[in-house]
């Protein structure tokens, strides 16, 4: 008698390469390599008179447990280890530094436009309460979710190894088109509120004037004002929070990012 | 069915030889392995990399990617000068210890 599901190979093979490209310390190189290996097994087995689900459970164990190969990966290259676990704190510190920073813009945006149009003013609990939703709702949910998106997508999967060229210029547009996003989303808010409520909103949401310009703009009038006025120690140290962390992010990801195998352990003999 | 340790130390060893005798990839390696064991080194294969890649970083094994007809990738590993050098001298290190043991255990010790 047949079995009633049909065994997806593919299926498979993805759901257990998922698990072991979750262990840390595992290049793409690695995967791809224990894939062929298990895929080689299970046809093996197949053709060798196993049935197919029977095959891949087989072959599946034959390779081992996905937390015990990284272990012993670990111990072979240690500091991959950490190297890799930097690379996941850098990129995401990266990424979360963007995205507040574009999104500060268009959150104070959208605030300043719904508290100028409400009819009344907010007493003190309840305003803070807004701030904090409207806070969670533009930046919090969005972000839990885009990252959820790229963990579990196939493009995460299927980047594998860029080349530092690339990442580094992929890293600068982003950056690029996070200011003009900023640069967009101040100028709305210059030209639709009233100077009084931005301090107010501001404040509320936990920013402060450096957030609301973004990195570059806020290194621009830094400098502007240190020449102008004497207020140019605090936006120099925006300067610094805002404008080159992110480089510095990048630069750290850049330098961390794993040498393709291939390019450079290639046989020369 | 050989002892964990055993089958650890011996690891390095037995990926050596088997590259001696030509360049080969993961998989061929740890089949012809088992197939010359009598499938009784019964390596849990995941762990055949992590000693492949301390080999290549101590230079004593090299690897290539090499597109299969399937179009997928494959990795190539083939024995390096300083692998043929720390062969010969595993070599000589693993026949004191079968000779010794022959000898106690009277059998035919094995020639170098």
């Amino acid at each position: 008698m047949e079995t009633p599901t049909r065994f997806d190979l593919d299926h498979a093979v993805t759901t257990w390469r998922r698990q072991l490209t979750a262990q840390p310390g595992l290049t793409p190189a690695d995967v791809a390599e224990l894939e062929m290996h298990l895929r080689e097994a299970f046809a093996e087995l197949h053709r060798g008179g196993l049935r197919e689900a029977e095959a891949f459970l087989l072959a599946r164990h034959r390779v081992g447990p996905p937390a015990l190969i990284a272990e012993e990966f670990a111990k072979a290259e240690p500091m991959r280890y950490w190297r890799h676990c930097l690379v996941w704190a850098a990129g995401g510190a990266l990424f979360a530094n963007l995205w507040q920073s574009t999104l500060n813009a268009w959150t104070q945006t959208a605030g300043e436009l719904f508290l100028n149009n409400l009819p009344g003013e907010i007493p003190a609990p309840w305003s803070w309460l807004l701030a904090v939703g409207l806070y969670l709702l533009f930046f919090g949910l969005p972000l839990f979710v885009l990252a959820k998106w790229v963990l579990r997508s196939r493009l995460f999967a299927s980047v594998g190894h860029p080349s530092r060229w690339r990442l580094a210029a992929a890293g600068l547009l982003l950056i690029a088109s996070v200011e003009g996003l900023q640069w967009w989303a101040v100028q709305l808010l210059n030209r639709s509120t009233q100077a009084g409520t931005q301090e107010v909103v501001t404040a509320a949401m936990g920013s402060d004037l450096g957030y609301s310009k973004g990195p570059l703009m806020t290194m621009l009038s830094g400098l502007h004002a240190g020449i102008d006025t004497g207020y140019g120690v605090a936006q120099t140290v925006q300067f610094f929070l805002n404008a080159l962390w992110p480089f510095c992010l990048l630069a750290l990801l850049v330098w961390l990012l794993p040498r393709r195998e291939s390019a450079t352990n290639t046989v020369v003999t | 069915m050989l002892a964990k340790d055993l089958v650890a130390a011996s690891a390095r060893p037995l990926i050596l030889s088997v590259l001696a005798e030509g360049e080969s990839y993961g998989y061929a390696l740890a089949r012809r392995v088992r197939e010359l064991s009598a499938e009784q080194i019964d390596w849990a294969d995941g762990m055949l990399y992590p000693v492949l890649r301390r080999l290549e970083g101590e230079s004593l094994i090299a690897s290539e990617w090499r597109e299969e007809e399937n179009g997928r990738e494959r990795r190539y590993y083939k024995l390096t000068m300083d692998g043929r050098r720390a062969l010969k001298a595993e070599k000589a290190q693993w026949l004191v210890v079968h000779n010794t043991l022959s000898q106690l255990w009277k059998l035919q010790p094995a020639s170098i």
